[in-house]
């Protein structure tokens, strides 16, 4: 039987830290789990699928169609079937779900960072989109 | 879920830290005082509830009169005119600067924007 080895914090309460240094240091950690690695491996084959490349370029051909106001009732219903067509395929459907199982990890770390910060985290850390 | 002990802990000394910036201690203080302000807080939930009312209407295709959208603006200016809101409002512009850098840092060994990977909904 092996022994796993046991994390001991340093102090029983959080130390205070520069955010910047925290932040980094969690992400380093976040880094090294396999669902971060599954993920990225994931949005890879995403970007270099040709199934996805072509059903992508085609969805964008109907858009600018429809933004241009040619044949607009069905430029949407392709551009619908299209979409139904990329979710089906298993690369996608691969991306949602490691998509899905690194958003956990991150939702819960996400809950604790603001629980301790007494603010929400994430949501106060987007960039405005207002200058 | 079930985070690791380390992730765990190190999401809690970012937190810690956070909270110990100034930016975040003068948020906090600042929205204390709105909330003990009864008129203040009375007007900001009948502003959010006033403002989802009228976004599930223009969703559902409805025009919403004219009279209405200004009567909403009213009390959108009365509530940010209240001296309390301006000071919690203009405290959360360095916090939020504060935030956007910190999270900055994560993402940066992710690889991938924590953000918008850690937003609800």
């Amino acid at each position: 039987m092996k022994v796993q080895p046991v994390f001991k914090p340093t102090t029983a309460q959080p130390e205070t830290a520069d955010p910047l240094q925290a932040a980094r240091a969690l992400g380093e950690l976040l880094g090294r789990t396999p669902e971060l690695r599954a993920y990225l491996n994931a949005l890879k084959a995403v970007n270099h699928d040709p199934a996805v490349r072509k059903l992508s370029a085609q969805m964008r051909a109907c858009q600018s169609a429809i933004q241009w106001g040619k044949d607009v009732a069905r430029n949407a219903a392709e551009s619908e079937r299209l979409e139904a067509e990329l979710e089906a395929l298993p690369v996608i459907q691969s991306y949602h779900k490691d998509e899905a199982a690194i958003r956990r990890i991150l939702l819960a770390v996400d809950e604790i960072v603001s629980r301790e910060a007494g603010v929400d985290f994430a949501a106060n850390a987007k960039r405005s989109c207002c200058g | 879920m079930n985070l690791s002990p380390e992730i765990e802990h190190a999401a809690r000394v970012l937190g810690q830290a956070l909270r110990d910036q100034e930016a975040t201690r003068l948020y906090l203080e600042a929205r204390r005082s709105v909330e003990t302000d009864s008129e203040a807080v009375a007007l900001e939930k009948e502003m959010y509830a006033t403002y989802e009312a009228l976004i599930a209407r223009q969703q559902a295709g409805e025009q919403i009169p004219r009279k209405e959208v200004e009567a909403f603006y009213a009390i959108r200016d009365r509530l940010f005119s209240d001296p309390l809101v301006m000071e919690r409002e203009s405290a959360l512009k360095p916090l939020k600067s504060l935030f956007l850098e910190t999270a900055e840092e994560i993402s940066a060994p992710l690889g991938v924007d924590y953000t918008n990977l850690a937003k609800k909904g």
